[in-house]
């Protein structure tokens, strides 16, 4: 029994053991079972076996899209990858793969599909968006609209609101892998005209939603997030990269559409 | 009649219809709902709507898996905040982690294995332990109650019993012991297993009532039961089928010791249908029962 070792470098050395494969820490532990061999490592084992279950069970529920479009083998290979790179940091498994979206960019045997990355992105702003603080939407604040000079008030925007670009069209393949819309052989034909997207995704209620956002009001947005005033969210003029085809944005049209889907949830005064 | 104190743990699968049947008559009989407090965590969204909703029939134990007590490298502020905030909204009956640690630096870096990984029952684990554990009741201004593991492999270095080791972290810190039978018993069998030598000289009833009844009654707040599985050459806690029989028998001692303490159903893996859960909880209910006629005797 070595009992220099230190509790600290005990732990390091199981964790090691656990997190890296094939690399039993024999200083650090035993078992009941002290010169029985094999023991040691069905208990490591176990453990191992719990972190990729684990690392599975939650990459699956943050990102059941990706799960869809590599398939469950290729899923379960990439979580067990990940884990063992970036493993988590807090004790909520919740708030472990933010980083998933730059590792998917990385992995050289998942670049035939190269929206992934971007896909995740959108993902894991949803995940996010789930537990984001909640507001409640006050509809007798939009009176300002018409009492306020729209250079001195601003609007309020659901929890989570967050815009992801991408040059492909990352809205419509989470909506169709989500909700069945559009139809796979539309977002086919978008990605062999290389549509590219602005997803939008905000909390309707307490459900997260994605939806493909125009380039107008991306721009309108963009500005509401960056928190300027109405005045100047409409004023802003489209900017490129999210210039599309699209008709110029309606703030009119927008407004009720807006408060209707829980995106829009009040006006205040800055 | 002794009064009821059993409560089930209240997973995913059963959100919706344990709040639809609290608006209609047959609203179980529950005494409390346990929750594990890491997926009610964030500022806001469905799962604490869902929880607060729950709240409104019965009390809340929050039950944490990540709070990694007993890592020398300390605990993670940002845990901790999460678990204050939301103790300050839920105002639980009761809350708790285990006698693990998970956290500890590979690569310059603190990671999380996401376990409960055991630790040495030394007096240095000892002082890190009563020093996070007061940390944290410090924090909610609250005592909490510390579970017993069911542990793979044990570390060097151990220098006193486990019960004398939770009895200690109890009486240092006015922390309260959460007694999981179920893993008591995975314990004895996997040393049985692993040791068959020194293992077969008791038998692992015997070694699980010894370790009751080395534990302070006053210590203890709550006990916890579940299933556990044989995978041949070990025997792992996985919280996924019925109280063992043997369990039970443990179930009855432990009350008779403790008295009419909290009682848990756990079921965390392969969830049944909320019946089965209601199912088991009647019969806790019923051993209960039994054997504190025996504890008022």
């Amino acid at each position: 029994m070595n009992l220099t070792t230190t509790l600290a470098q005990q732990q390091r050395d199981l964790l090691h053991a656990i997190f890296t494969t094939n690399n039993i820490a024999t200083q650090a532990i035993n078992t009941p079972a002290r010169g029985i061999n094999g023991t040691q490592n069905r208990g490591l084992q176990t453990y191992q076996a719990n972190a990729h279950a684990s690392a599975l069970r939650s990459l699956q529920t943050a990102y059941p899209v990706i799960a869809q479009l590599i398939g469950d083998a290729a899923f379960e290979h990439l979580a067990h990858d990940f884990w063992a790179q970036l493993p988590p940091t807090r004790g909520d498994l919740a708030q472990w793969g933010g980083e998933l979206s730059g590792f998917i960019a990385r992995i050289s045997a998942l670049q035939a599909e190269p929206y992934l990355s971007d896909v995740a992105k959108v993902e894991w702003a949803l995940h996010t968006a789930a537990t984001a603080k909640d507001k409640d939407a006050d509809l007798a604040t939009f009176t300002l609209l018409t009492e306020q000079d729209p250079a001195a008030l601003t609007l309020q925007l659901a929890p989570g609101t967050a815009l992801i670009y991408s040059e492909y069209p990352i809205a419509s393949i989470l909506t169709a892998h989500l909700h069945d819309s559009p139809s796979f052989d539309e977002v086919g034909q978008k990605l062999r005209k290389n549509v590219s997207e602005t997803a939008l995704i905000w909390r309707q209620g307490l459900r997260p939603m994605v939806s493909n956002c125009s380039a107008g009001e991306t721009t309108f947005i963009r500005q509401l997030l960056s928190r300027k005033s109405l005045l100047a969210a409409l004023e802003t003029p489209v900017e490129t990269p999210f210039t599309d085809e699209s008709a110029p944005f309606d703030f009119n049209a927008w407004l009720p559409q807006a408060v209707q889907s829980g995106l829009l949830l009040g006006a205040c005064l800055l | 009649m002794m009064k009821s104190n059993i409560g089930i743990g209240w997973r995913h699968p059963h959100y919706k219809e344990l709040l639809e049947r609290q608006s209609q008559t047959d609203c179980p009989a529950l005494d409390f709902l346990e929750v594990h407090s890491e997926n009610f965590f964030g500022a806001g969204g469905a799962a604490l709507a869902v929880l607060r909703e729950g709240r409104a029939n019965y009390p809340i134990s929050l039950h944490g898996v990540g709070l990694a007590l007993g890592s020398a490298v300390g605990l993670d502020d940002w845990h901790l905040d999460q678990l204050a905030a939301l103790v300050a909204h839920i105002d639980p009956i009761r809350v708790s982690d285990h006698a693990c640690f998970a956290r500890g630096e590979i690569g310059h870096k603190n990671i999380h294995a996401a376990d409960l990984l055991p630790i040495p029952f030394s007096n240095e684990a000892l002082n890190v332990m009563c020093a996070n554990v007061q940390q944290v009741q410090d924090r909610l201004k609250r005592s909490i109650a510390v579970e017993n593991l069911s542990a793979y492999v044990t570390c060097e270095g151990s220098e006193m019993p486990e019960t004398a080791f939770l009895n200690a972290l109890a009486q240092r810190t006015g922390c309260q012991l959460l007694v999981d039978v179920n893993n008591i018993y995975v314990n004895a069998l996997n040393s049985q297993i692993h040791d068959p030598i020194n293992g077969s000289t008791s038998d692992p009833l015997a070694q699980c009532m010894g370790w009751i009844d080395a534990i302070k009654p006053a210590h203890v707040a709550e006990i916890h039961l579940a299933g556990h599985i044989y995978c041949g050459d070990i025997v792992i806690d996985d919280h996924g089928s019925r109280v063992k029989p043997p369990v039970w028998t443990l179930y009855t001692h432990a009350i008779q010791r403790f008295g009419n303490i909290p009682t848990l159903i756990e079921w965390d893996t392969d969830i049944p249908a909320l019946d089965v859960l209601l199912a088991e909880a009647t019969l806790a209910r019923t051993f209960a029962r039994s054997a504190a006629k025996s504890y008022a005797l």
